[in-house]
């Protein structure tokens, strides 16, 4: 019979009890959700790599502190502080200009894309260029949504604490991205992979 | 009776958070239905795409994370 999972809500308090292991089981656990939220939302590489960085350290934080009480909701709450973490740090980009090359794309995306095989690169154009560059396209709040259900997988009631509307309005955000994504592909018409 | 299905109550579906009595009527419908069959087949789309699209944090991240978890452990708890 196989071993019944640890929740969440038990790593924490054996976490609390200075058990480091079990924050590791706990990083390992959800390290791929809320690193690929914040990736979404912000669509930035580095960027995601920071916030996802900076998310865990408020997370160890507020748990020290005591203030961690959701039990085992610890994936909402860690991408309710994702999510404000990535809006303040887009905040600022767009106060910032960006370093471009000469053909006007950004300096640091096309560093990363050198550092990828050929076959990676061509993998992934063909794969989900299309789509990815139209979810990208989207609104921020209908991207932060699409995310959030999607790959988050959170459920609507969820996303509305963590967007703090209510479960009306996801639902309306994310019709209105799929709406929007369905238009772009017929306007190309490409087929959405 | 049944009542007409909006795209709201396909994506409520797919995303299993219908209530029971129009997950039903959908799933009783949608073989016969293409154009529930093809608002379903995009959002498997778009979730793929999403999903393809992540690769995670990088093992440099993790460590510091993991290093600063022990950190505060040492310190503070």
């Amino acid at each position: 019979m196989a071993n019944p999972i640890i929740t969440d809500g038990v790593l924490i308090k054996r976490y609390v009890q200075g058990n480091t292991a079990a924050f590791e089981i706990l990083v390992n656990r959800h390290k791929d959700r809320i690193h690929g939220s914040v990736l979404n939302i912000v669509n930035d590489t580095y960027l995601a790599e920071d916030i996802f960085q900076e998310t865990f350290i408020k997370i160890i934080q507020n748990i020290k502190r005591g203030k961690y009480n959701h039990e085992d909701k610890f994936l909402p709450w860690a991408l309710r502080i994702a999510r404000n973490l990535a809006i303040d740090s887009l905040r600022r980009k767009k106060r910032m200009p960006a370093v471009v090359t000469s053909d006007g794309s950004d300096l640091f995306e096309t560093l990363h894309i050198a550092d990828k095989s050929q076959e990676d690169i061509h993998i992934e154009q063909e794969e989900h260029a299309e789509l990815h560059t139209w979810i990208r396209l989207l609104p921020e709040e209908q991207r932060e949504v699409l995310i959030l259900r999607s790959y988050a997988q959170l459920s609507f009631k969820e996303i509305a604490v963590i967007t703090e509307t209510n479960i009306n309005t996801c639902i309306g955000r994310m019709h209105y991205a799929i709406t929007n994504l369905r238009k772009m592909s017929e306007k190309n018409t490409i087929r959405v992979k | 009776m049944d009542r007409n299905i909006t795209e709201n109550d396909l994506l409520l579906y797919h995303y299993n958070e219908v209530d029971a009595e129009i997950r039903n009527q959908i799933s009783a419908g949608i073989e016969n239905n293409s154009e529930w069959r093809e608002y379903i087949e995009l959002l498997q789309r778009i979730d793929k795409s999403v999903n393809q699209n992540c690769k995670g944090p990088s093992s440099v991240t993790l460590s510091i994370i993991l290093e600063e978890s022990q950190h505060q452990e040492n310190h503070t708890f």
